[in-house]
């Protein structure tokens, strides 16, 4: 086994270099973290509403800004479990309505969803799966007949941003009241 | 070397010590952050192999968990007085192996962020599911177990609660087992025998986490294991290690009697590359034959040393056990036509390859380092030692 | 609210699978009044309904190797492609060959949607769940990424999202983190349409997949289950797959 005389011995001169790899470690991990999150000025910018398209939301501006998650998640369970294909609620809905004029999406610095978002500090967990833009500004709206071709090396696709967002084709019914 | 002196270098040491595994928890926490960032595409794992180091990690310290908790049950449910001596280390050791496991398998999810979502969707039907509440019942029971054992007033319940952890630990590693067993898919698995297997894995590699842990606390007070001791526990690891060894046999020897797992088998114990040479030299030889032999060795087996370096033998051989069961078992490609030659660009019909890159075995080394970090603040803070001499009693069960 | 608009952009679609009267009745009828055949004209309010079950039968002997129309086509829907270790394939071709006999076959495997699914059934969260009409799907909100279910799956039919992704088609979430599978269309199949596989079999000429509802008696794959050898694949694990195969 080892002799405590040794560790002793061993530890005396070790003991701040380990402290200090530790330190170095976590403020490294800290500061990474908070790397994204970082705002300009010091303040986090007031988020930006911009018009929607149709003449007024499913509801009053005020309801929805307090439920529209519980209505999104509601409809979620009805579409996923159930099936159930109403587009009041429906998340493909409200993307086709308030889609940034420029980015023709809901996510971005100037997003209708994510300034709000990072305003209020809340996780906007929706867009790594759901698709921020309408259908009419993807690759995939199959209307236009185009239908993109995702072939080649998948391992690139994070990287290639396709922007089709000249193409301003009105979106499909969202269900103004 | 007078007291004061000793208490200096002691304090010194915990930090040191605190400090090392601090960092390992750290450097694993931030290969877990990469992963989760930048996604499973950094591991060596796939969609074929969907299950890899980290799995490996966990697994062991989930076993070893339930299995050190061994010591305390024969202590207080088989009331055998060395072994009582040693039972708030043993459960002590169960509840840091179970965090440092589960750490490992929660933060290798692809979305770790959804722990919530485990602890509040149950699935009661899913083995994995049940896993979740058996593996939180153990923290809380053991938990309870060491109460009645450090508090005088509650030592009277110390019995029934060692006997519940038992029989809970005996839940739990069955459950583990099934993990694997339950799955009707592949041929490596979809048999009841994974369950007892699992549990005798878990007497084995959790009896040697315990001596290693054990003689690294003696020596770290400066003090001297009775032989007598060591000798009991090493003849039951031999014991453990060769029960072991049993169920390997006849789960292969099962497996090779039906024709449908023949080519399975050779795969495994033939032609395998990697698995084979970890299933013959990692598992079997140094993992059960080597140590058996030092252990049983008529005059070598009963020297400290000897005990010592074969408990780390199992412990390697479970690791390579574990690798050969959990990854061998996927590289084995899925036989959807039986008596076909599969081919396909999914890589149906070949078996599947799987490199290990460094975030993931940064990983599972950090939920090692989970584990001894807990037990190393635990032991420092409260009264963990084994203390023979404050049992009479451990002295005449020594004399015999 | 008017919904109409919508039902009528699906209309072509689903033409295709059921008849034109079907279809017509289907627009006219008021919402919640069932027709006899409520499966294709289900309303968007409607849920999906055990009285259908959801199914494919796969002709393999119109099958030709190296033919993948199928496999592309459900890639350009649900956005995958690339065949590396940690890409997605919700669908791929098998080539089988007897090694005694030298016959081959070739032929698409995907998730079977089976009605007692080892997925489902292991699922620790309830994410893996099998939806009324017999489609299995994993619900990627409360999907951990455990990838239990892919150990389970006897058909090697799930994949894990190994990186991020982007530009998702709108009406196929997907992401990284979470495992995903053959959906078999669901959002066409929601609106009256057949999956993209079947379409791009049937487009190219090769009718070699016939996708429709295995509990109609009435439909064209149950009486083709019903007269013809078909095949279950592992049919000794007694799922009860909803994908079938015929000339194996």
């Amino acid at each position: 086994m080892f002799s405590l005389a040794k560790l002793r011995e061993m530890l005396t001169s070790k003991r701040g270099a380990v402290l200090a790899a530790l330190l170095a470690v976590s403020a490294v991990a800290v500061a990474s973290s908070d790397a994204h999150e970082s705002s300009s000025e010091g303040r986090v910018a007031k988020p930006v509403h911009a018009e929607g398209k149709g003449d007024k939301c499913v509801r009053e501006v005020s309801y929805m800004r307090r439920h529209h998650m519980d209505e999104l998640k509601h409809q979620r369970k009805e579409t996923m479990r159930k099936g159930v294909r109403t587009t009041e609620f429906s998340l493909q809905g409200c993307v086709d309505c308030h889609a940034d004029k420029k980015t023709s999406s809901v996510v971005g610095k100037e997003g209708f969803c994510q300034s709000c978002h990072t305003y209020a500090a809340v996780k906007l967990d929706c867009f790594e799966c759901h698709a921020s833009k309408p259908k009419a500004a993807t690759a995939f709206n199959s209307k236009a007949g185009q239908g993109v071709k995702v072939s080649g090396d998948m391992g690139m696709a994070p990287k290639m941003h396709i922007d089709l967002q000249t193409d301003t084709v009105e979106p499909i019914s969202t269900g103004g009241n | 070397m007078n007291i004061e002196a000793f208490r200096k270098i002691e304090e010194r040491a915990f930090y040191a010590l605190a400090g090392l595994l601090g960092l390992v928890v750290l450097i694993g926490l931030g290969a877990a952050h990469y992963m989760e960032t930048h996604g499973h595409v950094v591991t060596g794992m796939n969609n074929q192999i969907v299950w890899g180091l980290p799995h490996v990690f966990a697994i062991f310290m989930i076993v070893a968990a339930s299995g050190v908790l061994n010591v305390a049950s024969i202590g207080s449910v088989f009331g055998k007085p060395i072994y009582k001596a040693r039972a708030p280390l043993s459960a002590l050791l169960a509840i840091a192996l179970l965090a440092g496991g589960l750490t490992v398998l929660m933060l290798d999810l692809g979305r770790p962020d959804r722990l919530i979502v485990a602890m509040t969707h149950f699935n009661f039907k899913s083995i994995f599911a049940l896993n979740v509440i058996l593996y939180t019942g153990f923290f809380a029971i053991v938990a309870i177990y060491i109460w009645t054992m450090m508090e005088r007033k509650m030592y009277a319940y110390s019995k029934y609660v060692g006997f519940s952890a038992f029989i809970w630990r005996l839940a739990l590693t069955t459950a583990t087992g099934s993990i694997f067993g339950f799955l009707v898919a592949r041929q490596a698995y979809n048999t009841a025998i994974l369950a007892p297997m699992f549990i005798i894995m878990s007497f084995a590699y959790g009896l040697a986490v315990f001596i290693l842990v054990q003689s690294f606390m003696y020596a770290w007070n400066g003090m001297k294991l009775d032989p007598a001791i060591l000798r009991r526990m090493k003849n039951l690891l031999a014991t453990f290690a060769g029960a072991v060894l049993y169920f390997t046999i006849v789960y292969h020897l099962t497996n090779l009697y039906f024709a449908k797992q023949a080519a399975f088998e050779r795969f495994i114990l033939i032609d395998g590359g990697v698995f084979t040479t970890l299933f013959w030299v990692g598992q079997i030889l140094v993992g059960a034959l080597i140590p058996i032999g030092m252990l049983l060795h008529p005059t070598m087996g009963s020297k400290s040393k000897t005990v010592l370096w074969a408990s780390a033998l199992i412990i390697l051989g479970g690791f390579a056990q574990l690798y050969v069961v959990v990854i061998g078992g996927q590289a084995f490609p899925l036989e959807m036509f039986p008596g076909m030659q599969e081919s396909s660009s999914f890589f149906d019909g070949a078996i599947h390859h799987y490199s290990p890159t460094l975030p993931e075995f940064l990983l599972g080394v950090g939920g090692l380092g989970i584990a001894f970090l807990i037990t190393t603040i635990a032991v420092r803070v409260l009264n963990f030692l084994p203390r023979d001499h404050s049992h009479p009693v451990a002295q005449d069960a020594l004399t015999d | 609210m008017d919904k109409t608009p919508e039902n009528k952009s699906h209309d072509s679609s689903r033409r295709q699978f059921v008849g034109y009267g079907a279809a017509m009745a289907g627009l006219a009828i008021a919402p919640g009044v069932t027709l006899f055949d409520l499966a294709h004209g289900r309303a968007p309010e409607e849920a999906a309904s055990s009285k259908v079950r959801w199914g494919m039968l796969i002709d393999s002997g119109k099958c030709a190797t190296g033919c993948d129309d199928c496999v592309s086509a459900c890639g350009k829907e649900n956005g995958f492609s690339g065949t590396r270790e940690t890409d997605s394939q919700w669908i791929r071709k098998v080539e089988i060959k007897d090694l005694r006999s030298g016959q081959s076959h070739s032929l698409p495997m995907m998730c079977q949607h089976c009605e007692h699914p080892p997925c489902v059934d292991v699922c620790p969260t309830g994410a893996s769940f099998k939806r009324a009409d017999g489609i299995v799907l994993v619900d990627r909100h409360i999907c951990i990424g455990c990838r239990y279910c892919m150990m389970a799956c006897p058909y090697k039919a799930r994949s894990f999202v190994h990186e991020e992704l982007h530009d998702q088609n709108p009406d196929v979430p997907r992401g990284k983190g979470c495992v995903e599978s053959c959906t078999l269309c669901v959002h066409r199949v929601d609106k009256g349409g057949q999956p993209a596989c079947a379409d791009a079999c049937s487009e190219a000429g090769h009718n070699a997949i016939l996708f429709g509802d295995l509990n109609d008696p009435n439909s064209e794959i149950s009486k083709r289950v019903t007269t013809l050898a078909t095949t279950q694949v592992r049919a000794d694990l007694g799922l009860n797959v909803g994908v079938r195969y015929q000339g194996l």
